[in-house]
């Protein structure tokens, strides 16, 4: 080993280590000095997380060797805070909720503490520039940017504040988060952080081609290479099982994975083989030592294709590449064509992306063998579903197997699912007896990691004169890559397609097809944008055809205020009839097109048009169903210690659990949110939980946690009552305190109510048959789907002459229910949006004919940065549910849901004297620029 | 190595361009040009056209200088310059744009780059 001294001084204290010469900057900070603040999120110097200064200026750690750190001065995050107060940056990020999951958070920090040091006050534009190489997936930029040009003491564009008259003191405020001052000073703990003594790391072995049978992998070199403890294969894990569906279905063919690929590949990225070894490095440089011997088969990569009958198979024990089927329909369908108007028709693809949470996956096992207890810390969206998934998987006592949900660094969907190295990775724990850690770089979250979106759509509506839809077909293929998790996607997107519309005749159909690729899976929307893509292609059709307007179209169509509940005729994803609970659908279409000024823009487009200046709108409503089932629990306690202790297994990846929980918590057991502590994502904690997907948590969760919060009050009156003999009607709890009515200096603390409650004393009677412990659970469970919706208004600009798209001005109009905390909905929208936006313009994963990823890194591969996210401008309706006693729907996905189509229709709507059509998202600057050409010739 | 380069100081009535196309802000460029005029009257005396991602190195255009210099600065004359660079170079296809589509870009911003040099001109002369 090549070992170098260096001597350099961080956050201001003189250092001096001898580091392996070829160990970059970012890993000596995080794990040799245990600096954790510093993140990294690509490896590649491209997401700019791993961002610090060195003498001042912001550099990438993860592009730097710690060598070159010699003699200079680092600052990370964790030197940015003064005695543990927040700086006025760091302030400014809370204040304006510019952080979610904090992941990428010290990166924008260090590049903006730069950044002022040598400026004045600073506008929304030069902001935008200067943090445009830094990547988020959660807030959409608008947040931060405003945080930083208020540090920079410039003036944060105006925004709507939306007060609500709310009896409550916390539920609908915009409550600053609990999670921030940790997450701000670099001290929240993501899985990558977490370290211990002789820790092994595992790198995982994986195939480099997409259909290929495996004819012998020879492990002995790597055996014998420094470091490596062990190499493992299919062979030596045993006895072992598939792993299970996430959500079996009958139309659907169980052809799961086992957690290594036993004689057949099936994607590029399937395990193959793990190395063990005492670093991470290490085990990394013996990989190239693997010998795999493949016979490479012909791929199936293409869903249109996959049909054929001489398509190659995905899985050689089938007759075709059906994963699964399913079709729907309400009314008479062909009765209404017959007799309609009009009958058009469109074909419709939609390609596939990735999660890209700016953290990768990454697990941490320790097994103690002595106790015979299994910890795992994994970056996950619920640690509860993971043990379940694990204990059918390995045969360990439940009670022996705790799983952890560390700060989690986004998720998205992906993160949901359990994948081979959730089972590898505490195999090897057990099997060590030791802790061991493997941590996903970014090339393997592009080859590993579940996509979404690939889907295929013929659809066919028919409509009268009056551009009312009377009918509509839709058959589409959707690729569920490899193997089969569930049908959720497909079938979510089946059931989304009416929308917020009145469709009376409906056939749906889909058939989700194997492919070698790598298995898909929900990614936020979770198979909604499709579904909005084609219903309101065919809105806009119906314009064109008619000669209408977009808006007035939609208008026509709308399910009005008065018709809830709004049954559609065929059953969701929850297996319950499809019906819409509530809502103000009109209202929200009126108040996004007055946002973005709609009639307005149509005078200023055609006299832009007449400039050469291209611009246009595009209009995207949706209905989005949320909160689904099982349950979800909340388990509320008065701490000893007289803090309010609330356990919930709905993880965070980022959306403010700690916070909105905490003030659902506050309001309906009478304490100070300030004093009440939120903890997610820990299996002992409580005892069964399902997780974070879905925008369902405050409508599970949030439930859960108010009925629980309203029992334990109960409860404590009710011990008060007892302790201070009088009746518990007569008693008021208010910040922590019961006190009798008109006597308020005869009261008793929930501390001391705690201590009462847990400590009777021993071997004494109690007077009365009250449990002991000053706690209370609720396991929520919904009896239907809420459903969200909205309507978002896309303004863009097109570049004729070389297909450039830009997003100009946005605007969505919003209707979640209850808010609990506006704030934290408005994120959700930036981010969502964000994520649509990508989905729309940059976001796809390229295979070429073999199922050989082409653009498995950031510099191929667009995010979005803040440079491409507009402004947004949001306004929230609220419709409480009457399904649920908070009157919530879930706010998680709608921004993502309708913004590509919003982008997509926007652009032919920039091109409409053309008629340029756009039947494919997201869209290419080259096949737009190609499409403008063709519509010209043809003109 | 690398280990100089100057820049000549431009005449009075010159300008200068260069215009990229990106995906996003930022991003390493698909097709870039820069463009150099210089000017007498209304006349250009000399003339620099470079192009970035038509190639396996920055792209000098001669040809198309050629065709400039001596001329009066036109709409006519930049389209007609712009369009016979899409003939005279040859790029190659990747994920990020197809060589069709490079040559294409290439005139595009050929033509923007000069006419925005011929702005500059007239602004600084």
């Amino acid at each position: 080993m090549d070992l170098q001294k260096i001597r350099l001084i961080v956050n201001g204290k003189p250092i001096e280590r001898e580091v392996e010469s070829r160990l970059s900057l970012a890993d000596f900070l995080r794990h040799d000095l245990t600096l954790t603040g510093t993140h990294v999120g690509c490896e590649h110097g491209v997401c700019g997380s791993c961002t610090v200064q060195q003498n001042g200026a912001p550099v990438r750690s993860c592009l730097m060797l710690a060598v070159q750190a010699d003699e200079s001065e680092i600052t990370t995050v964790e030197g940015l805070a003064n005695n543990g107060s927040l700086n006025p940056l760091q302030q400014a990020f809370k204040k304006h909720h510019a952080l979610q999951c904090g992941f990428c958070t010290p990166g924008f920090l260090m590049t903006a503490d730069a950044l002022l040091r040598k400026s004045g006050p600073l506008n929304d534009a030069e902001v935008r520039q200067a943090v445009s190489g830094n990547l988020c997936r959660c807030t959409g930029y608008q947040n931060i940017v405003d945080a930083i040009v208020e540090a920079s003491g410039g003036q944060p564009a105006a925004r709507a504040h939306h007060e609500h008259a709310t009896s409550s003191k916390f539920i609908g405020a915009r409550v600053e988060r609990a999670e921030d001052h940790e997450l701000l000073s670099g001290k929240g703990v993501f899985v990558d952080d977490i370290d211990f003594p002789g820790m092994l790391h595992a790198h995982v072995v994986r195939s480099v081609h997409a259909r290929a049978r495996i004819l012998r992998i020879d492990t002995v070199a790597a055996k014998r290479a420094p470091g490596v403890v062990e190499v493992i294969t299919f062979e030596d894990l045993g006895t072992v099982r598939k792993l299970p569906l996430t959500i079996p279905h009958p139309n659907l063919k169980p052809l799961t994975e086992f957690p290594m690929a036993k004689d057949q590949v099936r994607y590029v990225g399937e395990p193959v083989a793990v190395i063990v070894a005492s670093s991470r490095h290490l085990a990394e440089d013996a990989a190239p030592l693997v010998e795999v011997e493949y016979e490479v088969t012909t791929a199936c990569v293409d869903i249109e294709k996959a049909l054929a009958p001489d398509a190659p198979r995905v899985h050689e024990s089938e007759t075709d590449n059906v994963a699964g089927f399913m079709k729907q329909s309400t009314g008479d369908v062909e009765k209404a064509f017959a007799e309609a108007d009009h009958v058009i028709k469109e074909t419709l693809r939609v390609h596939r992306g990735g999660c890209h949470a700016i953290e990768t996956r990454g697990i941490v096992a320790q097994f103690d063998p002595k106790a015979g207890f299994l910890t795992i810390w994994a970056s996950c969206q619920g640690p509860h579903r993971i043990r379940r998934t694990l204990l059918q998987l390995m045969d360990m006592p439940e009670h022996r197997v705790r799983v952890i949900a560390p700060r989690v660094g986004g998720g998205f969907g992906p993160k949901g699912g359990f994948y081979p190295e959730n089972f590898l990775v505490p195999w090897l724990a057990v099997r060590f007896g030791t802790a061991v850690k493997w941590i996903e770089d970014r090339r393997e979250h592009f080859i590993s990691s579940r996509q979404e979106r690939d889907q295929t759509h013929w659809v066919e509506a028919a409509f009268s004169n009056d551009g009312k839809i009377v009918g509509l077909k839709n058959f589409f293929l959707y690729d569920t890559g490899a193997y089969s998790t569930s049908l959720v996607v497909p079938w979510i997107t089946l059931a989304t397609i009416p929308g917020p519309y009145k469709v009376p005749n409906l056939q749906l159909e889909f058939k989700a097809v194997y492919t070698n690729k790598v298995t898909a899976m929900v990614v936020r929307g979770a198979g909604r944008p499709q579904a909005v893509y084609v219903m309101e292609k065919v809105m806009d059709r119906i314009a064109r055809e008619l000669d209408m307007d977009p808006a007035e179209v939609r208008r026509r169509n709308l399910i009005q205020k008065d018709q809830y509940p709004y049954s559609v005729g065929i059953l969701y994803r929850d297996n319950n009839p499809l019906e819409y609970d509530s809502g103000n659908y009109p209202a929200c279409l009126e108040e996004a097109l007055r946002m973005i000024g709609y009639e307005d823009f149509r005078k200023s487009q055609l006299v832009e048009r007449k400039r050469g200046v291209r611009l246009g709108v595009g209009i995207a409503a949706y209905v989005e169903g949320t909160g689904f089932g099982p349950y979800e629990g909340g388990s509320v306690k008065v701490g000893t210690d007289g803090k309010i202790y609330v356990f919930t297994g709905a993880a965070s990846q980022g959306q403010g659990q700690e916070t909105a929980l905490g003030q659902i918590c506050a309001d309906y057991l009478g304490v100070d949110f300030q004093n009440v502590d939120v903890v997610t994502g820990d299996s002992a904690a409580i005892p069964y939980g399902v997780g974070t997907f879905a925008s369902r948590v405050m409508v599970t969760a949030g439930n859960a946690i108010a009925q629980a919060s309203e029992q334990l009050r109960q409860k404590a009156l009710e011990l008060a009552a007892n302790k201070l003999e009088c009746r518990k009607e007569d008693l008021d709890l208010v910040n922590g305190e019961i006190f009798v009515k008109g006597t308020p200096e005869k009261k008793i603390t929930l501390r001391m109510l705690a201590h009462e409650a847990a400590n009777r004393v021993s071997g004494f009677m109690v007077d009365r048959s009250i449990e002991p412990g000053l706690e209370a659970t609720v396991y929520y469970s919904p009896r239907r789907s809420t459903h969200s919706n909205g309507v978002h208004v896309a303004v863009v600009k097109v570049d004729e002459e070389t297909g450039h798209v830009e997003v100009q001005r946005y605007a969505v109009a919003h209707d979640c229910g209850t808010m609990i905390n506006p704030m934290l909905v408005d994120g959700q929208i930036h981010g969502g949006v964000a994520h649509g936006i990508g989905n729309a313009l940059y976001e796809e994963v390229i295979h070429d004919e073999s199922g050989q990823i082409l653009n498995g890194s950031y510099m191929d591969y667009y995010l979005p940065g803040a440079m491409e996210v507009p402004r947004m401008d949001v306004a929230h309706l609220e419709t409480p549910t009457p399904l649920n006693p908070l009157g919530c729907k879930g706010a998680g996905e709608g921004g993502t849901i309708p913004a590509p189509t919003a982008v997509a229709l926007a652009i032919e709507d920039a091109l409409s004297d053309l008629r340029v059509k756009v039947d494919r998202i997201p869209v290419r600057p080259e096949v737009l620029l190609n499409s403008i050409e063709n519509a010209k010739r043809e003109m | 190595m690398v280990l100089e380069a100057s820049v000549p100081e431009q005449p009075a009535r010159s300008g200068s361009s260069f215009v990229e196309f990106a995906r996003r802000f930022g991003d390493f460029a698909i097709v870039g040009v820069a463009v150099s005029l210089v000017f007498s009257n209304d006349e250009i005396t000399d003339a620099r056209i470079a192009l970035t991602g038509v190639g396996d190195k920055p792209w000098r255009e001669r040809g198309i200088e050629e065709i400039l210099i001596g001329k009066k600065a036109t709409p006519e004359l930049f389209n007609k310059a712009a369009g016979e660079i899409a003939a005279s170079i040859d790029p190659s296809s990747d994920i990020h744009g197809s060589a069709a589509y490079r040559k294409s870009l290439a005139s595009v911003l050929a033509r923007r780059a000069l006419n925005e040099a011929l702005q500059k001109a007239r602004i600084g002369g």
